[in-house]
């Protein structure tokens, strides 16, 4: 495992952002967030990217004038105890981000592709083809990543386009949903949806430079930001709030409805295919992060060997939930704690930066 | 090397997988549903589930003789659509399945009695979806089965598809989903409705539904009461009117075209009134929906006020009586008067919504951005309102075509 790589350019860096930020809409939470805002759904989701990117804008910040990655900054403004207890976090948030994807996509592939299948056979075979993937470095996990995106994207936005004949505007309204402070409320705690965005701090030095972090960061994370608050208004438009609020898929339920005439209908099953792919990379980036954390905090000159057992682990963990809605649970719930990497890292790196600063001189070169 | 290997395997693994060699069935091993019917039982508390399964029909038979049958039916008395289901299993070697299923049509005392405990698992059961056709059967939906002979080659999923699409030629009838009427049901800002089908006794009566609106020449009919002989007996015509999950009265034929205008569902139709300088003749006129409706909304002392403005356009098709409305000064006479006989159309629809408290149109929409939250929207309890609405209705026809004539000769 390469720790000073410094070949990923800012199309990976996006492609690595909106990966990972972005699979969540093929899963419950556009549901969920009608469920807390109604109306206001979208702003609650542009207000939680809106948080992680100024936030994560800030780590890159600092990171630009230490040096190094999250790691080296926080060695360097707090020391190794600190650095320890960091990657312990992050590992923790993007473990957890790892089994809740593996369990909620595996579930998924029952629900809408293979209903015969065995349960654990699909979690498997998602922990494999992730563990496989990742075995080639995040480096080829970004190069797939900006070859898949332009399909995903105009894949998505084709959805949105084809279900305009059963718009419905005036679900738009009431506006304020159940309330604008509510909205800011949800949309600032749930904002470890895109705690993913953290990864360009992770892998600063597998970058070209500060500036392409922060493109990737504005790029990735505003592209994310952007589909997801098209999807919210799309949803909206087609379910309404009260039956946009019973789906367990909203995507899927959304591609499933698409009816132009005879010929081109049912084309749910092309769009599982696409979602797959997301989910195969969002779980293997998490993955990778996971292993890249704990090889960097031990100081392993590779991490490779470690994936076999942290794929394992991940498989098992995500198999322990009884039922997918206890797993829909636990995810509400690590929305929440997650939001700490989003908001409390970077808070005391600033304030450590702050003050600190005047030994710090700009590093424009990572 | 070995991740070479290792990756080569799993991708050999993904294309058996993902071909679908896993719980794969081939199209000669599956039961096709293409219609589900359900009736309420003559046994407490069960439902009549009739099953249409497609019959496959092989290419380039059926030349000559007996054409050959497209459809089977069966019918299970059972608790739920889950048990028939299960039943369908017991008749036939082939495997059954839902996910080809075109139309579900629901028996007219179970849509009385209530369906909300029929769709709700509808929409849950990933083999439905929200394109399905919801229809109402005067009568049965077994009985609508039975007598359903399209009598034109092809699929019988295709004849239900075809047919239902079709509505838009005239809006006698509209297409009706799940996924609208479910919505609907949830929602409380419009309730539901869904196309009427019936059986035609084919005898030539005429049983019309009311007395005709001045100047219309054409009379309404509910369905299966369209003076008729020959052709496939069963026919499409009509709504159900639902409040909540039941159904509450039926709309002839017209009342469902002026329903169209109202919900923005209507493209085009031909309607035949009376010459307004010559009555016993009639011109006909091909409408369509000029412009989006307006909608002027207000709140005065809690009581909802609507003005809907339908802007219509039509075409001259036929005049007989030789009188020329291509002429400007005859052109907003007829205009006029299309507009005075739509508009008496359409208010008649709308009191009955209001005198049944269902609001089908989905006026309640038009209200919602009156309100900051969704909770005070909630409050306002729009369904209680309705009724008491002030809805006021215009319709403004334009002449702009005259077909392939451009004056009338008198006859000399």
């Amino acid at each position: 495992m390469n720790y000073q790589g410094g070949n990923m350019g800012i199309a990976a860096g996006i492609a690595l952002v909106f990966a990972v930020t972005i699979p969540r809409v093929f899963l419950t939470s556009l549901a969920s967030r009608l469920v807390d805002d109604a109306q206001l759904a979208w702003f609650s989701v542009a207000v939680s990217a809106g948080a992680a990117m100024i936030m994560t804008k800030v780590l890159l910040y600092i990171l630009s004038r230490t040096g190094g990655d999250v790691i080296d900054g926080v060695r360097w403004l707090l020391g190794s105890t600190a650095a320890w207890l960091v990657a312990l976090i992050y590992i923790t948030i993007f473990l957890a981000n790892t089994v809740l994807l593996l369990r909620e996509f595996a579930e998924n592939t029952l629900l809408t592709a293979l209903p015969l299948s065995e349960f654990s056979l699909v979690t498997i075979w998602y922990a494999v083809w992730a563990a496989v993937f990742i075995y080639f470095g995040i480096e080829v996990v970004g190069r797939v990543a900006y070859m898949v995106l332009p399909f995903l994207v105009a894949s998505m936005l084709l959805i949105v386009i084809l279900l305009i004949p059963f718009y419905n505007v005036y679900q738009l309204v009431p506006w304020q949903g159940n309330g604008l402070e509510i909205a800011v409320y949800h949309g600032l705690t749930m904002a470890g949806t895109n705690v993913g965005a953290v990864i360009l701090a992770i892998y600063a030095r597998e970058f070209q430079n500060a500036k392409t972090t922060a493109q990737a960061l504005f790029w990735g994370l505003g592209g994310s930001m952007l589909i997801k608050v098209v999807y919210t208004q799309s949803y909206l438009m087609t379910f309404g709030v009260y039956v946009g609020q019973e789906k367990i898929l909203p995507f899927f339920e959304m591609t499933r409805l698409v009816y132009l005439n005879r010929f081109l209908q049912r084309i749910e099953a092309l769009l599982i295919a696409l979602w797959a792919m997301v989910s195969i990379l969002a779980i293997a980036i998490s993955l990778y992060t996971v292993v890249y954390l704990i090889a960097r905090i031990l100081e392993l000159p590779s991490g490779r060997p470690l994936v076999p057992l942290v794929a394992a682990i991940t498989a098992n963990v995500a198999m322990m939930p009884p039922d997918i809605i206890t797993a829909i649970g636990y995810e509400k719930i690590y929305l929440y704690i997650s939001s700490a990497g989003v908001y409390a890292i970077p808070a005391l790196l600033f304030l450590a930066f702050f003050l600190k600063r005047k030994g710090v001189k700009r590093c424009t070169s990572v | 090397m070995y991740l070479r290997l290792a990756a080569v395997f799993l991708l050999g693994i993904s294309v058996m997988v993902c071909g679908g060699c896993n719980g794969a069935r081939e199209p000669d091993e599956l039961a096709y549903s293409v219609a589900v019917g359900i009736d309420k039982s003559a046994k407490k508390g069960m439902i009549d589930i009739t099953y249409v399964g497609a019959l496959p029909v092989v290419v380039g038979e059926g030349g000559g003789g007996d054409k050959p049958k497209m459809t089977t039916e069966v019918t299970y008395t059972v608790p739920s659509l889950a048990e028939a289901r299960n039943l369908l299993n017991s008749v036939t070697y082939f495997v059954p399945t839902l996910t080809h299923v075109k139309i579900l049509v629901i028996g007219e005392e179970l849509a009385k009695q209530g369906i909300g405990d029929i769709i709700g698992p509808l929409t849950r059961f990933r083999e439905y979806r929200g394109t399905n056709y919801v229809v109402v059967a005067k009568g049965t939906a077994k009985d609508f089965f039975k007598n359903n002979k399209p009598g034109i080659p092809g699929t019988a999923s295709r004849y239900f598809e075809s047919m239902m699409e079709s509505s838009v030629e005239t809006s006698y009838f509209l297409k009706t989903t799940l996924h609208e009427f479910y919505q609907r049901l949830k929602d409380t800002d419009g309730t539901s409705y869904a196309t009427m089908v019936d059986v035609n006794p084919q005898t030539m009566e005429d049983k019309p539904a009311k007395s005709k609106t001045p100047g219309e020449k054409m009379e309404e009919y509910y369905a299966g009461d369209v003076p008729r002989a020959g052709s496939n007996p069963v026919e499409f015509s009509g709504a159900a009117m639902f409040r909540g999950d039941k159904m509450v009265a039926m709309l002839t034929n017209a009342e469902t075209r002026s329903l169209a205008m109202l919900t923005g569902k209507y493209k085009r139709s031909y309607i035949t009134i009376e010459d307004p300088l010559a009555p016993k003749h009639g011109i006909n006129i091909n409408l369509r929906q000029g412009e989006k409706n307006e909608y002027i909304t207000q709140i005065v002392d809690g009581k909802p006020v609507v003005q809907v403005t339908v802007l219509l356009e039509g075409e001259i098709t036929s005049l007989p009586s030789g009188i020329n409305y291509e002429q400007p000064e005859y052109k907003e006479l007829l205009e006029e008067s299309i507009s005075q006989i739509m508009q008496q159309e359409i208010t008649q629809l709308v009191i009955r919504t209001q005198e049944k408290g269902a609001d089908i149109v989905g006026f309640g929409y038009q209200f919602r951005s009156k309100f900051k939250t969704w909770q005070d929207w909630k409050e306002y309890a729009w369904q209680e309102k309705f009724p008491q609405a002030d809805i006021r209705v215009v319709v403004k026809c334009k002449i702009r075509r005259t077909a392939l004539m451009w004056r009338t000769t008198p006859k000399q």
